[in-house]
Formats: structure tokens, sequence, C-alpha cells
């Protein structure tokens, strides 16, 4: 049994329906929300902020479920949580395991990039979510959602001596 | 490394930060709830009571010796927990399970910060990843570059095998190997790696420990601690790991330490300062404990030139 189904047994008869639909909700927006606090924070602290924002949000359900823009507003959420732990300066390092697929410099160029730069990077060119998409969920104007990927992008490639344009401009 | 771009960010974030389960949630809604309860004085419904009541019953007579059972016991933290100090005894506990847990092998991954101005922000960074197998080492070290430096990394192994010092170093983004060097007549080999194991040694009643808050660390559900004693630790020694004490006197300024349900220590962090004519510098120091007790297997590079130094 899935352990939101424990929970929801524990609860009165209405809050099935609701469990339900928090539970869809979850499963749509949780890679989105993870992804960009881990951006933001680092994957520790970023996923561990993320996970206390849908904590809250289940505690919470129903008054945020009326919310137009849930997702943006849990984004917040998890920045002030982020911000709260944000006791360690390295964002991003590289992991302790060996066997990883990606460049080893890769998480320290992330941490060198500004916060904004780093958020539009990993949604936009990593997971190729759209400009819109990224705006919404992180209050910023689509320009500079834009303007944030290019430049953060550029400077990855360059720290990374990554040279020429493949995939430079794929997700844009 | 010849993936795409995309790719490689997608790879490091979903192996770093891994997808939440709702099974997650549960429990932290679970203790976020229980929480709740306590900060309201409410009584949990029936079914629930006679157990929370025993533990409550014997926290109201134990007072924080009861809680730091459950503490130091190795069963579930609870929120409500949260700014209780730990006694002696539990502050022993910990120090005994995890000496005994590193006492023959071991892994850690030290990442730190060069110094940097307070208030500005971190730019420098390096990466220690030490394997230790009794009084054999192996450390690999990524030393930290400046921000007008050049990206590529730069390595530096050290290994000790039966007291003898062997070194290498890897320069450039393409991993140039240089040849191995033994360094034949180095008779203090003990301090050229710096036991990790050493830095249990803070672990101290005067240390003023409390509970912070149940914590995830690498997937293990641990208990966040806190020391509130700074002024008798000794900070060279816990810098020493990452030969920031060579950067002259420093001043201890915050130790955490995360332990799991076994009381083995997992991560220790730290934050040192100190004074500068530019103003205060800081520098931050995590150490994390992987693969405890795992044997290890620590050998003597096969090639090597041997220098009489």
């Amino acid at each position: 049994m899935d352990a939101l189904d424990v929970e929801a047994a524990a609860e009165p008869p209405a809050a099935g329906s609701a469990a339900a639909a928090f539970e869809a909700f979850f499963r749509d927006t949780e890679p989105k929300l993870r992804r960009a606090l881990a951006a933001l924070y680092g994957p520790e602290q970023g996923r561990d902020a993320a996970a206390e924002a849908f904590t809250y949000a289940w505690q919470h359900w129903d008054r945020l479920s009326q919310m137009a823009n849930l997702p943006g507003y849990l984004f917040r959420v998890g920045q002030t949580l982020g911000i709260r732990r944000k006791r360690q300066p390295v964002l991003h390092e590289a992991p302790a395991w060996k066997d990883y697929e990606f460049e080893p410099a890769l998480p320290k160029a992330l941490s060198a990039l500004s916060r904004q730069q780093r958020l539009a990077v990993v949604l936009v060119h990593g997971y190729g979510y759209t400009l819109r998409e990224v705006a919404e969920i992180t209050g910023l104007r689509r320009t500079s959602v834009q303007n944030h990927a290019e430049r953060g992008l550029a400077r990855l490639r360059a720290a990374l001596g990554i040279t020429g344009s493949s995939g430079a401009q794929r997700d844009l | 490394m010849r993936k795409e771009i995309s790719d490689q960010i997608r790879d490091y974030v979903e192996t770093a930060a891994p997808a939440i389960s709702l099974a997650e949630l549960a429990k932290r809604r679970t203790a976020a709830r229980r929480s709740d309860r306590r900060a309201l004085g409410r009584r949990p419904p029936l079914p629930r009571r006679i157990i929370f009541g025993a533990v409550t019953g014997a926290m109201v007579a134990g007072g924080a010796v009861a809680a730091g059972l459950a503490l130091a016991g190795g069963g579930q933290v609870r929120p409500a927990d949260v700014g209780i100090r730990l006694s002696a005894a539990m502050v022993h506990q910990v120090t005994t399970a995890s000496n005994e847990a590193l006492a023959s092998a071991g892994h850690v991954f030290v990442t730190f910060s060069a110094p940097e101005l307070a208030g500005s922000a971190p730019h420098v960074s390096g990466t220690i990843d030490i394997t230790f197998s009794g009084h054999d080492f192996n450390a690999v070290s990524m030393l930290p570059q400046g921000p007008t430096g050049s990206t590529s990394p730069r390595r530096l192994i050290i290994r000790v095998v039966n007291g003898q010092v062997y070194t290498l170093g890897i320069v450039g983004a393409s991993g140039r190997r240089q040849q191995w060097h033994h360094f034949s007549n180095y008779t203090e080999s003990g301090r050229v790696v710096p036991d990790p194991r050493r830095l249990l040694r803070v672990l101290r009643p005067d240390a003023g420990f409390e509970f912070v808050g149940p914590q995830f660390i690498g997937g293990v559900q641990t208990k966040h601690l806190r020391a509130t004693q700074l002024t008798d630790l000794p900070a060279s020694l816990m810098s020493s790991l990452t030969f920031v004490s060579v950067m002259g006197p420093q001043r201890l300024t915050g130790l955490d330490v995360w332990v799991d349900s076994h009381d083995v220590v997992r991560q220790m962090s730290m934050t040192f300062s100190s004074r500068s004519p530019q103003g205060r510098l800081v520098w931050h120091q995590t150490v994390r404990f992987l693969d405890i007790g795992k044997p290890e297997a620590i050998t003597a590079p096969a090639h090597y030139v041997t220098t009489h130094g």
C-alpha cells in the first residue's frame, strides 16, 4: 500500500478525494519544483526544501488547493526554507560516488553562476522546460529567464572548456 | 566526457537530488503533526495516547535524561525534542559508537572553501576524498583555485601504505598523469594525511551539543546536533584535515554534527573565522563519513620513482 493511502485511511471520509487531488498535484509538480530548488540551493538542501514545501502543501491542502499558481507559491516556500538552511557555502560539489557520468567540474561550474542563471540553465537547458513554464514557477519575466539561460549557458560552457554551439540554443 | 551538457546537467541533478516519494512526504507529515500537537498542548487520539502518554510521562519524570535515551538510544527522533541538550552520557555514547564503527576502515569526503570575506559569496572550494584502512590512507585532493584561475582540475593523490608515502599529481582537464613518487626517508608519514577519525575528539560533553532536529543526509535519517560551547574545542585539530590551519590562527564559530540511528557520526560541518586587514575571513568545511566499516584495500602503486628525501 502506498504511504499516501495509509495516511488517507486515517483521514475523515471527505479527505479521500483531497488526498487523490494532492497526489495528482504532487506527481505533476514534484520534478519541476525539486529541480528548481536543487539548482538554487544544491541537490541536498534543495531536495530537502522541496520535500518540506510539499509537506506544507499537504498539511494545508484545503486552503492551498484553491490557489491559482500553487507551484509558484511552493517555490517561494521552498526558497524560504532553502535560505534558512543555507549554512554551507558549497551549493554544488563533486559527488562522493565514483561512477557518475558527468564532467566532475560541472557542479563547481554551476556554483559559479548567479542564482538566476543557475536556475534558468538547469530548467531550460538541462530539462527543456519552456521559458513560460520557468517564468510561472519562478515569478521572473520570460525575457529575463531567456537572458539568464543564455548568459548562464555561455558561462557554463566557458567554465567547462566547451567550444562550438551544439545545444546552446536548442531548448529556447 | 562527450555527453551533451544538457544530458550532464540532468544526470547530475537526478542522481544527486533523486525524486521525492509520497512515502517520504508521509513520514515528514507525521513528524510535523506530532510537533504541532505538542506545540498546541493537545492530546493525541486514544489509540496512540497509551504509548505517547508513557513516553511523555517518562519525559516529565526524567526530563532531558529520558529524552536523551530516545536520542542516544537510536530511537526515532522527534521534532519536539528540538533544543534538548545532550547529556555527557549521550555524547559519550555517540563518541563510542562512532569510534567503534570507524576503527577499522572507512571513507570520508571533505569539502572546504578557501577564506572569503564575511558576507561575500563563496567563490573558491576544494575537496578531499580520504579512504582509510587501519593506518593506511589514500587521499585524493582537488585543490582550490581562484575565480581567475584555470578551470582545469588540479588533483593530488597521497597514499600512505605501511608507513611509506607515495604521491601523484594530476594536472589539467585531460587528467594527464604524472609519475608516482615514493619518499623513502619520510619518517612522519602519520602527518602526511590527517586521520579523519581524529575529528571525533571534538565530540565532548563540554561542547554543549543540542538537538536541532531530524534530517536526511545521503538518504539516511539522522539527528542533527549543534555545539553551543565552542571556545574550548580544538579549532586547529578540526581544520587540519584540509590544511586550513596553515593559514594562521583561527577561531571555530560553528560545529554541526549529524548522527544516524546507531549514534554513528555521518557528517560534520565546521565554520572558522579569523581577522585580516580586509575584514573578517570565514571558511567552511564539511566532512561526510561514507562506507563506514567497509573493508578497504589500499596498496602501494606498482610503479614509482623513489626520492630519498
